[in-house]
């Protein structure tokens, strides 16, 4: 799947071309300054913007568009391979009493796979 | 999910199961609190075993019983050998019964009265609902920077790797809703606000490796899907949805690396094709596509890779061939919340 959607799930929305920024506004200039006037809010606030800063980017690394003529490969790709569908080949009942009223017909035992959350779905 | 492609997945296990045996899968959640016949059997079974449900415990595990409710084995065992024995002595055991136990017809099953099943407790589609089989699976990128489907080295655990799978029920109103009187290519067609929530709250979730935590309302940052008419006949009506969601549990989102313990989140971009025979009318084709970054973990679903990573959601119209296909969502334990989100 070499598509250019894929890639660009990838990848980051852009930021401004750092050529464009003049020097003086650079950030390491810019608080080197601003440390030096007395205006300027307390170290530990500064620290504290930083900081959510690092953590928390503007909403700049969102996902891409799906391209429409990836779509098929994308949609095979999620879903689970025949190996990881050999347990569908087990003729499941959903019911428990129609099971139960089948065995009786048949003359056989049940087997009863019992999970929290469904064993068929779920998960 | 494990036992999918363990027990389940093994030749022998499912020859065994089609020829000697019928076999059924519950949801313990259900069947444990039903007060109601089946409830009431499932009980009665499982108390002759170690799963006695104090408290209201779990009584998960494999079964083996006859269809009078006679307890012929129990195990919960994740190795296809230790669970082929378990199933070959439950034949054993069976083949040992009086006839009036095992003979074909000697058990009589009462009929069951729909009308006493436990509503609370039991599940069916809204009349004329449709299902949408919803699959999952943790994705890679490839040098070139392409979505691949992650694979574990040898003699690793796939857990957490394979595809997963839920169900979407969409109401009869609600799939009716997107078919026009009068539609030209290019119109717009607006999205029941019922069904882009249900959508994104609980079916764009990572179930990879367990039950999932579903989004809370106050998750849901941005979910904007549009549908396009791209082509309109009198007897069909193809539509396209674009949409772009972002789920988040803290309301700034966090970078890759910043990622704290309980932050949950996908990012994401959708893209489908949706059909609608207009004669019948019915929907004929439902295939989604939701690709983005997903990050964080739930209760049951520890094990997630760090950071920020691909993460892919397939939807498809259910035709009906799976016996999975009628399996209720599993965020419909709240069905009011499931059905108007």
């Amino acid at each position: 799947m070499d598509d250019k959607a894929s890639r660009s799930v990838g990848s980051r929305r852009r930021l401004p071309n750092v050529a464009s920024i003049p020097p003086e506004v650079d950030a390491v200039g810019f608080l080197r300054r601003r440390l030096c006037r007395r205006s300027f809010p307390s170290p530990v606030v500064v620290a504290a913007v930083l900081f959510a800063a690092a953590c928390y980017g503007p909403r700049g690394d969102a996902a891409e568009p799906i391209a429409p003529d990836k779509f098929a490969a994308l949609h095979k790709l999620i879903q689970p391979t025949a190996d990881e569908s050999a347990w569908l080949s087990i003729r499941w009942q959903t019911d428990l009493w129609q099971a139960r009223e089948k065995a009786a017909t048949e003359g056989k035992p049940i087997l009863l796979w019992e999970m929290d959350g469904h064993p068929l779905g779920c998960t | 999910m494990a036992d999918r492609e363990s027990t389940f997945a093994n030749p022998e296990v499912i020859k065994l199961l089609n020829e000697r045996f019928v076999a059924v899968a519950a949801d313990d959640w259900y069947e444990r609190r039903r007060d109601d016949a089946v409830g009431k059997f499932f009980v009665g079974v499982a108390i002759q075993g170690p799963r006695r449900g104090e408290g209201g415990s779990t009584r998960q595990g494999i079964y083996c019983f006859t269809a009078s409710g006679k307890l012929l084995a129990f195990r919960n065992h994740r190795d296809p050998g230790v669970m082929l024995d378990e199933f070959r002595r439950a034949l054993d055991k069976f083949a040992k019964l009086p006839s009036d136990e095992r003979e074909p017809g000697a058990v009589k099953v009462p009929p069951l009265d729909d009308a006493t099943l436990d509503r609370q407790f039991t599940r069916k589609p809204p009349e004329g609902a449709i299902a949408v089989r919803v699959f999952a699976r943790v994705l890679e990128r490839d040098e070139h920077g392409n979505c691949t489907a992650c694979t574990a080295g040898e003699g690793e655990s796939r857990r957490g790797l394979l595809s997963s799978l839920d169900h979407l029920w969409i109401t009869a109103d609600e799939w009716r809703s997107l078919i026009p009187r009068e539609a030209k290519a290019g119109d717009k067609i607006a999205i029941p606000a019922a069904l882009a929530e249900r959508i994104a709250r609980f079916h764009l979730v990572d179930n990879t490796r367990g039950e999932p935590p579903m989004w809370r309302r106050e998750d849901v940052r941005k979910n904007a899907l549009s549908l396009t008419v791209v082509e309109a006949t009198p007897n069909t009506l193809k539509l396209r949805l674009d949409g772009e969601v972002l789920l988040s549990t803290t309301p700034d989102v966090p970078k890759s690396d910043k990622i704290a313990k309980n932050e949950r989140g996908y990012d994401a971009r959708l893209l489908g094709y949706i059909d609608i025979d207009r004669r019948k009318p019915a929907v004929a084709r439902f295939d989604v596509v939701a690709l983005g970054d997903h990050w964080g973990e739930g209760t049951y679903t520890r094990g997630a890779r760090p950071g920020k990573t691909p993460f892919g959601i397939a939807f498809q119209l259910a035709d009906g061939k799976h016996a999975a296909d009628v399996v209720p969502p599993q965020a419909s334990r709240d069905w009011g919340g499931y059905l108007r989100p």
